[in-house]
């Protein structure tokens, strides 16, 4: 059973429309979103935290229905995003304090541990923490219980590099459990390249590609080859990155064409290249 | 109430405590002062609005109860034990304790019936103030800005109601309001969970923020042509505006829908006279960051930030002074109504970069009562105009200074930003 | 289950390869060294993938590979264990990986002209 499953989920919002967006999140993994600015993942990520409700659709967390059963997928599920504001509650510990109320599955003593990992101490003041310690917050908080999911929205965001490896090893510790699972929502792809077990790609509210992340970066290639009759090569599966003079930059679907079968239609291959995350990601989404 | 309701039902900060004991304090005072002398009218109905404004604060709260796991019933309940169960508890204890003491003093001079009916008016005014907040977040999608309005016209019509039904007919406006307090508990109660979520930004300046509708980037064209300074003037300009409108037209509308002709209406319109300037304040302490990277030195930036916040209120004292000539000759210029609020943003503007959002949160609050406190001040001191004139300039100048030092060496000062994010996530 | 942690040095966007390729290189290289013997438990994937900072999904193939060259085998609900033709097995992909490098120098070296003895020469000083 998936962890989440979207079924032709759609929701407006002012001049944005998301979907109809279908997407399934397995457990036991690591699974990358990830699309440019304003493609939606913050919308959807939202939806599957009850933050708003869909206009069309399902969306099923943990075999339970959202909006149905709320609180029930939210006991179970923590939550990560530099959105949330601490400010209101003044110190660290007055957050954590109340928080943890909330949750039977409350760890004081990782909740302890993981603060001392992130370098917070309960006396510090909200106001005063830095944009990066704000998120170590609320990380703590998503960390220091027993949850089933893992939902986490630009969890990097002005973390520094040691803080981010802190959150890798507990991502990958996380997903020891093979029940559990992982939806992270960031822009350093070669992180998620490395972490990642599966990736979704939105693009304009709309699912771009979806599956393994060996399959996705390996699915395609990257062909420098000359044109024999200076015409480009118009055939499926394949897309023009760049061109001039009778040199061009291929993007080769593999599914669809090998490299090696360019040299049947009279092109001199001079280069292929394997495609790192995002290569792929700049290739798949059109600039606007 | 389950142990989630209870829990954020009772979440509340320090800051909020205080305020919370500050207004019991004050409200216990008026409450035994109107058992001792009934004949000051309905005041303690003031008690209820004031206190009831605590219940808004906790809604900046309401981004991180939602990833918790309550539902959104059992949110909108905490809300409603803030907002109705708590004040009716607390107003009734307010009420009858000190009743009971007086009692057995022999110095009670109110009958046992009126002051049930009393308790019951507070509630309803706090409860009906309270529905309001709630219901006002749906209104503005509805009609965008300036939906508050009619919010402050009924926070003014309850304060001014003890004037309004002289003797005979306070009976009957107390018990009004009592049943209409009841009904929208009642109601509240019922719709819990399908409520509106609340403003995302808190106090005062909630009644201007953009509505999620108006947000759309098609919606926000610059204005054309404008650079620099006036462009900021021009942003603001709706506020401004509706601070000046409002110096008249709070007097003329109570007068209208209320017909008190002869009632002293300095300091409401004071009130009009002291919103222009306090929203565009609020926006500017908040902004300080991307101010403060602009090629000024700290001088030269508080100049440009202090010269026109009182050069707008030097036009709305103008305003005032005017609009009282001609709406009531026969009352003297309230000269501390008008001039003291000409001080008022340098001195809040320090205030908030100096103690955070929280005071702009209170802004009004506390300007509302430093003008009132200093009118009192001048008339009992026998100020001549060109005192109060010296005074207040001397207060802008402090004002000036204060935001100076902040600006150069504050530790706060540029991590004054709102509480909560501008619009909600999920809408 | 006593499965000692692997050190199989950095897996690295650095170093060449797929980083599933440089966890079997490093396994392999631990086999031959005889650091790991025949029987010896690997740690879970999911253990090593938190260990190596990878994807679940990296470690899996990596032990795919290796099982499908004979190096490891997994058992159901027990764990995953260096064969006993573990270290004969790694030789032997040794040697042929060896002997097709030869192949290709051998073509390389005829290509640029060089004779057999040359060819020979050149085996030996970087031998």
């Amino acid at each position: 059973m998936n962890a989440v499953t979207l079924t032709h989920v759609e929701r407006r919002l002012g001049g944005f429309a998301l979907g109809p967006l279908s997407l399934e999140v397995p457990r036991g993994a690591v699974t990358a979103f990830i699309g440019p600015n304003g493609a939606g993942k913050t919308t959807t990520l939202d939806l599957i935290m009850g933050l708003g409700t869909a206009d069309a659709g399902g969306i099923e967390v943990l075999g339970f229905s959202m909006p149905r059963d709320e609180v029930a997928i939210k006991s179970r599920v923590a939550y990560v995003s530099p959105d949330l504001n601490y400010t209101a509650w003044g110190k660290v510990g007055r957050v954590l304090d109340f928080v943890r109320g909330f949750y039977p599955d409350w760890n004081a003593a990782r909740c302890t541990q993981l603060m001392q990992e992130f370098g917070i101490a309960r006396g510090e003041g909200i106001a005063a923490l830095s944009f990066g310690a704000r998120i170590k917050l609320s990380l703590v908080i998503a960390l220091a219980r027993d949850a089933e999911l893992l939902v986490l929205d630009e969890p990097t965001v002005g973390l520094d590099v040691n803080a981010r490896q802190v959150l890798f090893r507990e991502i990958l510790d996380f997903v020891k459990r093979d029940d559990r699972a992982v939806l992270i929502s960031s822009h350093q792809l070669s992180d998620l390249e490395r972490l990642a077990d599966y990736v979704a790609l939105i693009n304009r509210g709309k699912l771009v590609t979806m599956g393994r992340m060996d399959a996705l970066v390996g699915r395609y290639v990257q062909v420098d080859a000359a044109m024999a009759n200076g015409a480009l090569p118009r055939l499926d599966g394949i897309k023009i990155l760049d061109h001039d003079g009778d040199w061009c930059r291929l993007l080769l679907d593999r599914k669809a064409i090998e490299p090696s079968a360019l040299a049947a239609r009279g092109f001199t291959v001079t280069s292929e290249t394997p495609m790192t995350l995002e290569e792929v990601f700049l290739a798949l989404v059109d600039k606007p | 109430m389950s142990a989630s309701v209870r829990r954020l039902a009772l979440n509340l900060s320090p800051w909020v405590w205080a305020y919370l004991l500050f207004m019991a304090a004050m409200g216990l005072l008026i409450d035994v002062l109107w058992l001792g002398t009934p004949r000051i009218g309905a005041v303690p109905l003031m008690v209820g609005l004031f206190l009831n404004l605590s219940a808004v604060h906790s809604a900046q709260k309401v981004a991180l109860w939602r990833t918790l796991p309550v539902s959104q019933r059992q949110i909108d309940l905490a809300r409603w034990q803030q907002g109705a169960a708590f004040p009716i508890l607390l107003f009734t204890l307010m009420m009858f304790v000190p009743a009971l003491l007086l009692a057995l003093a022999g110095k009670l001079r109110v009958a046992w019936p009126f002051i049930a009916l009393m308790t019951a008016a507070q509630c309803g005014g706090g409860i009906l103030l309270f529905g309001l907040s709630v219901a006002l977040p749906a209104v503005r999608d509805r009609i965008g800005r300036g939906s508050a309005i009619p919010g402050f016209l009924l926070i003014f019509a309850i304060v001014y109601a003890p004037r309004l039904f002289r003797d005979s007919s306070l009976e009957g406006a107390l018990e009004g309001l009592a049943g209409l307090g009841l009904l929208i508990a009642i109601l509240l109660y019922i719709l819990a969970g399908r409520w509106p979520l609340p403003l995302p930004v808190t106090g005062w300046a909630s009644f201007w923020s953009t509505p999620p509708s108006e947000n759309h980037p098609s919606k926000q064209a610059a204005s054309p042509g404008l650079a620099g300074w006036p462009a900021l003037v021009v942003a603001q300009a709706p506020a401004l505006l509706l601070g000046w409108c409002l110096i008249p037209a709070l007097p003329l509308l109570m007068r209208w829908t209320l017909g008190l002709a002869h009632m002293d209406m300095s300091f409401v319109a004071a009130s009009g006279l002291l919103i222009g300037a306090l929203l565009p304040t609020a926006a500017l302490a908040t902004a300080l960051r991307a101010l403060r990277a602009l090629p000024l030195n700290a001088p030269a930036l508080t100049m440009r930030l202090m010269a026109p916040l009182v050069a707008i209120q030097i036009v709305g004292a103008a305003i005032y002074a005017v609009t009282m000539a001609w709406l009531q000759p026969d009352y003297p210029l309230a000269t501390g109504f008008a001039l003291l609020p000409v001080a008022m943003p340098a001195l809040i503007f320090a205030l908030t970069l100096r103690f955070g959002p929280r005071i702009a949160q209170f802004s009004a609050a506390i300007a509302i009562s430093l003008i009132a406190l200093g009118n009192v001040f001048l008339l009992y001191s026998g100020f001549t105009i060109t005192q109060t004139a010296l005074l207040v300039m001397v207060l802008t100048g402090l004002g000036f200074l204060a935001t100076l030092r902040e600006i150069v060496s504050g530790r706060h000062a540029y991590r004054a930003q709102p509480l909560v994010p501008l619009s909600w996530r999920g809408r | 289950m006593t499965s000692r942690t692997l050190k199989i040095g950095p897996i690295s966007p650095a170093a060449e390869g797929p980083l599933y390729e440089q966890i079997v290189a490093g396994v392999k290289r631990e086999v031959a060294a005889s650091r790991l013997l025949p029987g010896a438990a690997l740690p879970s994937v999911r253990a090593l993938a938190a260990e190596l900072l990878v994807s679940v999904i990296t470690v899996k193939r990596a032990y795919e590979e290796l099982e499908r060259g004979g190096i490891i085998f997994s058992r159901q609900g027990l764990g995953t264990f260096i064969a006993d033709a573990g270290a004969e097995e790694t030789r032997r992909s040794g040697c042929d990986a060896a002997r097709q490098h030869l192949r290709d120098a051998a073509r390389a070296a005829r290509e640029a002209g060089l004779s057999e003895k040359d060819l020979l020469d050149l085996l030996r000083k970087e031998f």
